[in-house]
């Protein structure tokens, strides 16, 4: 509940605002440029998504830790990779916390998405029949559950035990648990169509990196 | 395989769902501002109750008339009454006695300390007499002896002549609250705040008998030649059985938190605490024969001579319909669940083939019963039912025709609103089930340099940065904002709330928000909404800066 409220941690001033909104954003360009420059598809895909996805929060807001972001940030970690997803976590934490509220949490929140990618890019969701919506959606349902662990940290507090730590979990398991209905919902309706979608700008970028390499060999 | 699971799945869900009763009422009357924290009194003209609370604001508590149609016939509003009226109203029929003869009369104890007989037919007082107040004054139950009717003061026991109200005698005991009058052969027994159980003869000489380890907050309970009485400590409650003749006292059973009215029975009692029921037989000594979990903190009432009804006070909570059996067994039946549940004290009031339920919410509810029958539930709210019922069969029919997918996704859809829901009731049970751990106990934020007036009630602490503003002395509230904003009047501090989907916050306290404000009761920090998070009547809370 602190979580989705967003009122806890330290205050942060406003220069130590700017600084975690300066790393956020520097963190999130250099997983974006990796080790490679993407191709504008990824941008354009990356950067629709990111609007949605931000826009469905703030939408979802009311509903008490409904999340869409959770079940995107896991499949783009799956099907763009876990640099990628990451940088697609910390850019809708970013975007929507300007309308829901900013602080120290927007970084815990950030992390949480971004290890929920990387446990996305361990996985490919493709079976032997295409998209593996079943896999998708039991790996939705615990995503929740280490999103609710990392965001957890940031309670964390000078003096506090491991058994006020193990509280602070405990008495998080019932938002845990509606966030991850809430990803089976997600998942189930949304899963197949942002697969294809995701699959469409990977596609786009394998060829024309196909054709880039062509031109290089023919050129 | 996936198709006969989502079946079973639903056809579970369908079973459930239409497995919870919920009455329709013949009518129903709102009768706030206030709680009903006290059962209604039912006559053949109609129905008596009470409104309570807080009062910070020009409302004010009141006692109301109701015709057996629902049409308030008079009301009485007492003008100084600011804090919880928790004592019963007593419906006294005509008679005559040495002191002198009375008609009907409707007693009511008020937190002022005023003590009134009313005319029940249009309200007027036929007399009034004040008592002692502290804070308070009377939140205990009245109890008739003869031609006398013997109140509860807030710091002792007053006996009044029924005709006149004339005073017969009065004795300062210890402060009280909530704690009735038993009358017994010997005279009367009552306890008080510091765990006294006095004994008052009905010459008016009075005498501590012995005390225990918590505050007594009913009347003793008989059992025999014994009493049996349940305490209120500052971590549970505990049960004993006092033997008046040999003054020997025995623990009966270590029980749960915020002990609710015991109700007695021809072989023992009936308890109630935030954990569960306990039932109690009693010869020689008091056993304890049977359990079931629940949290009942008011009263409980006799429906039948093996039914009774007891208020589930928690955010969702109607109203538990119990059996006893001869053996004191305690059996669970279909509940009463109305479009108004939430948190509840107050016991049902029976009538003629009628039912009438109120709680925390202020509204009075009638309900028809059949002559002879329990009471007949039916699906409600009807439309949301009928929706989720409708739900189920649309996925049990996707799931027939091979279309799991959408079964899938309409099922995780209907998973979802009801997780919604049910997040308030659920995220309660959940956090009552993390065990208190020593280091919490010992966290106890009880401040010796307290005045000891303070033990037994809740204090609220607000820990500005450079002060502390320490409020003590409060009762019967039963949310932490409740206690909060009953601080907030009393040190004239500035609350700043904010709403949220989830419940209300406080975003500040005299303009200064910090980084936010958490809440701790007894050392335990808060993890709901402060609308929504109750705190025990005894108890600290503490506001700290995050």
């Amino acid at each position: 509940m602190f979580q989705a409220v967003g009122v806890h941690g330290p205050e942060l001033t406003p220069f130590a605002h700017s600084v975690m909104v300066t790393v956020l954003v520097a963190a999130s360009f250099v997983l974006l440029m990796g080790s490679r420059r993407p191709h504008p598809s990824v941008v354009a895909g990356l950067g629709t998504l990111i609007v949605v996805a931000a826009a469905l929060r703030v939408a979802f807001q009311p509903l008490p830790n409904i999340q869409p972001v959770t079940v995107a940030a896991l499949l783009i970690g799956a099907r763009l990779g876990a640099a990628r997803g990451a940088a697609f976590a910390v850019l809708v934490a970013l975007v929507s916390n300007v309308l829901i509220g900013e602080g120290w949490w927007t970084l815990f929140q950030a992390l949480g998405w971004a290890s929920v990618a990387w446990l996305g890019s361990r996985c490919t969701f493709q079976d032997e029949h295409g998209f593996d919506l079943r896999g998708f959606i039991r790996l939705s349902f615990a995503s929740a559950f280490v999103f609710g662990l990392v965001v957890s940290f940031s309670l964390v507090e000078p003096g506090m035990t491991l058994i006020g730590f193990a509280q602070v979990l405990f008495l998080g398991l019932p938002f845990d648990l509606v966030h991850a209905v809430g990803n089976v919902a997600f998942a189930a309706w949304l899963g197949p169509a942002l697969h294809r979608f995701l699959d469409d700008v990977r596609t786009m970028e394998a060829s024309s990196r196909a054709v880039g390499d062509f031109h290089v060999v023919h050129g | 395989m996936r198709r006969p699971v989502l079946m079973v799945i639903g056809v579970l869900s369908l079973i459930s769902l239409t497995g919870v009763q919920a009455l329709t009422p013949a009518w129903t009357l709102d009768v706030g501002p206030g709680y009903i924290t006290t059962a209604p009194v039912v006559d053949d003209e109609g129905i008596y109750l009470r409104t309570s609370g807080f009062w910070t604001g020009d409302e004010r508590p009141r006692v109301l008339a109701v015709n057996l149609d629902g049409d308030v016939t008079w009301s009485r509003t007492n003008a100084n009454t600011t804090q919880h009226d928790m004592a019963p109203l007593v419906l006294v029929g005509p008679g005559t006695g040495p002191c002198g003869s009375w008609s009907d009369l409707l007693l009511v104890g008020w937190a002022d300390g005023t003590f009134e007989a009313l005319d029940p037919n249009n309200g007027r007082v036929k007399w009034s007499v004040s008592t002692a107040v502290d804070g308070w004054g009377i939140t205990g139950r009245a109890a008739l002896d003869g031609d006398h009717v013997v109140v509860p003061s807030r710091n002792g026991l007053v006996r009044l002549c029924l005709a006149n109200g004339a005073v017969d005698f009065e004795v300062e005991l210890g402060l009280g609250w909530r704690n009735g009058v038993t009358v017994t052969e010997a005279g009367y027994w009552m306890g008080d705040e510091a765990g006294r159980l006095w004994h008052v003869s009905r010459l008016g000489e009075a005498a501590s008998s012995v005390t225990l380890p918590g505050s007594l907050r009913h009347p003793p309970v008989r059992v025999g030649e014994a009493l049996l009485l349940h305490a209120q400590t500052t971590s549970g409650s505990a049960l004993m059985r006092f033997d008046p003749v040999n003054q020997t006292l025995d623990e009966v059973a270590m029980l749960g938190p915020s002990p609710a009215l015991p109700l007695p029975w021809s072989h023992g009692a009936v308890l109630a605490d935030s954990q569960g029921l306990t039932s109690v037989v009693c010869h020689d000594r008091c056993e304890v024969v049977s359990n079931l979990t629940g949290h009942v903190n008011g009263e409980m009432a006799w429906a039948s001579s093996t039914v009774f009804h007891a208020p589930v006070n928690s955010p969702t909570g109607g109203w538990m319909t119990l059996s006893l059996d001869e053996e004191g067994g305690l059996g669970l039946q279909s509940p009463l669940n109305t479009s108004y549940d939430g948190y509840g004290t107050a016991a049902p009031g029976y009538g003629p083939n009628r039912l009438y339920l109120g709680n925390d919410r202020g509204v009075l509810m009638a309900f028809d019963l059949e002559a002879d029958a329990a009471p007949e539930g039916e699906p409600a709210p009807l439309l949301a039912s009928t929706l989720t019922v409708l739900a189920f069969v649309g996925v049990a029919v996707l799931a027939s025709q091979n279309r799991t997918v959408w079964a899938w996704r309409w099922f995780s859809l209907i998973l979802v609103s009801l997780a919604v829901v049910l997040l308030p009731s659920l995220g309660t049970a959940w956090g009552s089930l993390w065990p208190v751990t020593a280091a919490q106990e010992e966290g106890n934020p009880w401040d010796p340099a307290w005045p000891d007036d303070w033990l037994g009630t809740q204090v609220v602490v607000v820990e500005f940065e450079d002060e502390t503003v320490v409020v003590g002395g409060l009762v019967g509230h039963a949310t932490v904002l409740e206690a909060t904003e009953a601080a907030a009047e009393e040190h004239s501090l500035a609350l700043e709330l904010e709403a949220t989907p989830i419940g209300t916050y406080l975003a500040s306290i005299n303009g200064i928000k910090g980084s936010g404000w958490e809440y701790f009761i007894d050392g335990e920090r808060g993890a709901f909404a402060v609308d929504e998070a109750s705190i025990p009547p005894t108890g600290v809370l503490v506001w700290r800066l995050a």
